[in-house]
């Protein structure tokens, strides 16, 4: 026998009939009762060697139609001693009993098989206890934030498959096959399923995938793993080994992505060092051939010879000298169209030239003289002559001075005019020279500007690498974290012996209900039959 | 105790149950799981005696003397001293002997009307019976 006689479900068998037999009489159990037990034990073996949980199931269909059936034989006939077993079951089914007790006698014993059946598959199955283990989950775009800068800096994509897609994980190979490694399951379930010879690795995982159940909890990144087991610890230790295989999944995963993330990262910083070597030379030889002066490390352009703000300034002189330029040019055309008496006393509101002003005082005076001699005197009174010869010069003298204030006028128009031309023609040659230089030079500032941007790359690159050797040292715990790490169950969760019991109690009031009329039927039909002939004659 | 029959014919004709374990220990004495065993074999397996009508059967065998527990145990080495021996009687050797003749009979009455062959399975036979 392959089977080991101490295993717990042909123990409980044998200790279940072992019970069973208070069915039969005492002197039969007495006289029987060992030999009984050792041949139920001795059919078990057979049983559990053909079919295992299984072939027990099936002796136990057999032996309890016979145990019922006989125990209530051997019963009657320790009440009705000297009858043979089969006349007394014939007697049993006889006329003369009434259908009231015959239904009594087929509910009972149909009560008591179907009530009995469903007590002994309930007490023979394998007890099974469920361990579960929670998870929380964190995808791989998500993770990024925890590791190298805050959630902000990474934007995360919704995927709608990530939770199936790690269902898929779990179940899968890569996974499982680790927690048949590390809890050596090959040789533990080949010792208790397969008669000791060890399973390969696929036929342990179908099995494992057969026991385990992975649900997701609801409205949360949460899953449950459940693992099914008839030992409880070992139920406790595979949900954490699944757990703990699928952690180390994913961290592994992350790892060696990061690897290969600095190993491009390093090559490229290679090929950055190069292009800077490169680029340097190149600039050194572009600053000597364009004899480029370059005094500042940080300037990526040429140094203008008018900076923006002489530029302004330039721009803002030269434009009040053309305002105040067209200014003069308008009064000095409105003074020249004047006529001479009135230009005589325009010109001293536009200018403060004192001698036209006093020229103008002694003419007015000298011409109240004339008015005045002129009432006491005639017009070619000396006194007259006079007066009139001082008016004459002094007209004389205020023409002359004012021809020379117009000259001086039209003399600083021209200049402020020149002065313009020349301030324009300056700034125009300075930008003039700005711009021969910038295009002179460009190369070079190119080749400067090359050289900046290359070096800010490069700077980047050894920051990113650093911050990826960072991430290597320290270990994503964040990607799968075990919220909840598996217990062994207190109770077993199959089979349910209360639910198993109450269903076989209400199937037997049902089929013993069924089989009790059916049998009192046939009793009344039988008394019937027999007392028609009777009443005939 | 039930009444000593002299007569083979009287306790003809036997349940199938008895006939079987009869037979089985017409061989020389059993125990009672080698008797089951006997009766699966005899009869390609069909039929298989729970413990329940295989010691009700002995029970009944052993009143009316048909069988007798043998008081011989066998070496302890080669089998459980516990178990129990029983062999067929005299009366219990006749009584099988008139039952098997019975059905004999029986079986030339079929193939003379052509309901058998001429050779019959014994496993057929057995699940027949």
């Amino acid at each position: 026998m392959n089977a080991p006689a101490t295993h717990r479900s042909l123990e409980l068998s044998c200790q279940l009939y072992q019970h069973l037999l208070a069915a039969y009489p005492r002197s039969h159990r007495e006289e029987y009762g060992r030999a009984m037990a050792q041949l139920f034990r001795d059919q078990c073996r057979d049983a559990w060697t053909e079919g295992r949980a299984w072939g027990l199931v099936t002796l136990w269909f057999r032996i309890l139609p016979d145990l019922v059936k006989t125990s209530f034989l051997e019963r009657w006939a320790s009440l009705h001693p000297g009858k043979f077993m089969t006349a007394k079951l014939n007697n049993f089914f006889s006329p003369g009993r009434t259908p009231l007790a015959t239904f009594c006698a087929v509910f009972t014993v149909v009560f008591l098989l179907v009530f009995t059946t469903a007590a002994i598959v309930t007490f023979i199955l394998p007890e099974t206890y469920a361990s579960t283990v929670r998870i929380r989950l964190v995808t791989d775009e998500e993770s990024y934030g925890y590791t190298t800068g805050s959630p902000a800096d990474h934007p995360v994509s919704y995927d709608p498959y990530f939770i199936q897609t790690t269902f898929e994980i779990i179940q899968s190979q890569v996974v499982l096959s680790n927690v048949v490694n590390t809890l050596n399951l090959n040789a533990k379930w080949g010792k208790r399923y397969n008669n000791g010879e060890p399973l390969n690795t696929s036929e342990t995982m179908a099995v494992l995938k057969q026991r385990m159940v992975i649900q997701p909890v609801r409205n949360t990144r949460l899953i449950a793993i459940t693992v099914y087991s008839e030992d409880r610890q070992e139920a406790a230790d595979l949900a954490n080994g699944v757990a703990k295989a699928y952690q180390d999944y994913r961290i592994n995963s992350r790892r060696e992505l990061t690897r290969g993330g600095l190993t491009v990262l390093q090559q490229q910083l290679t090929k950055t060092e190069a292009e800077i070597q490169t680029a340097q030379t190149n600039l050194d030889y572009l600053r000597t051939k364009l004899n480029v002066i370059d005094d500042n490390a940080d300037s990526v352009n040429t140094t203008p010879t008018l900076n923006e703000q002489v530029v302004q300034t330039y721009q803002q002189q030269l434009l009040d000298a053309q305002r105040t330029g067209k200014s003069l040019q308008s009064e000095l055309a409105d003074l020249k169209a004047m006529a001479k008496d009135k230009l005589r006393y325009a010109l001293p509101t536009l200018t403060s030239d004192t001698s036209l002003k006093d020229l103008l005082e002694k003419l007015g005076a000298a011409e109240q003289e004339l008015s005045s001699r002129t009432n006491n005197y005639g017009p070619n009174h000396p006194k007259i002559v006079e007066v009139q010869a001082v008016i004459n010069t002094l007209n004389t003298q205020i023409d002359e001075r004012a021809a020379g204030i117009m000259a001086a006028l039209t003399s600083e128009v021209n200049a402020r005019q020149a002065s313009v031309t020349a301030l324009q023609a300056s700034i125009d040659q300075a930008k003039a020279s700005d711009e021969q230089e910038q295009a002179q030079t460009r190369p070079y500032w190119e080749a400067k500007r090359e050289l900046a941007n290359l070096l800010d790359f490069h700077k980047q690159l050894m920051a990113k690498i650093e911050t990826t050797k960072l991430d290597l040292q320290i270990p994503p715990r964040a990607l799968v974290e075990i919220t909840d790490s598996a217990l062994p169950g207190n109770a077993p969760v199959k089979p349910n012996q209360p639910l198993n019991l109450v269903l076989g109690a209400i199937a037997g009031v049902f089929l013993g209900s069924v089989a009790g009329i059916i049998a009192a039927t046939l009793a009344l039909r039988r008394i019937r039959l027999i007392s028609k002939p009777a009443a005939q004659s | 105790m039930a009444t000593v029959n002299t007569n083979p014919n009287e306790f003809l004709p036997l349940t199938p149950a008895v006939f079987h374990v009869l037979l089985a220990l017409a061989d020389g004495e059993r125990h009672g799981y080698a008797i089951m065993q006997e009766v699966a074999a005899s009869t390609g397996g069909q039929i298989k005696m729970g413990p329940g009508t295989l010691y009700g059967t002995i029970k009944r065998l052993l009143e009316i003397r048909l069988i007798e527990e043998s008081d011989e145990r066998p070496d302890p080495r080669l089998d459980d001293e516990r178990r129990r021996y029983y062999r067929l009687s005299g009366m219990g050797q006749r009584v099988v002997c008139a039952e098997a003749e019975r059905y004999a009979a029986m079986v030339e009455v079929a193939r003379g009307k052509r309901l058998i062959g001429k050779s019959l399975n014994p496993a057929t036979l057995g699940a027949v019976l």
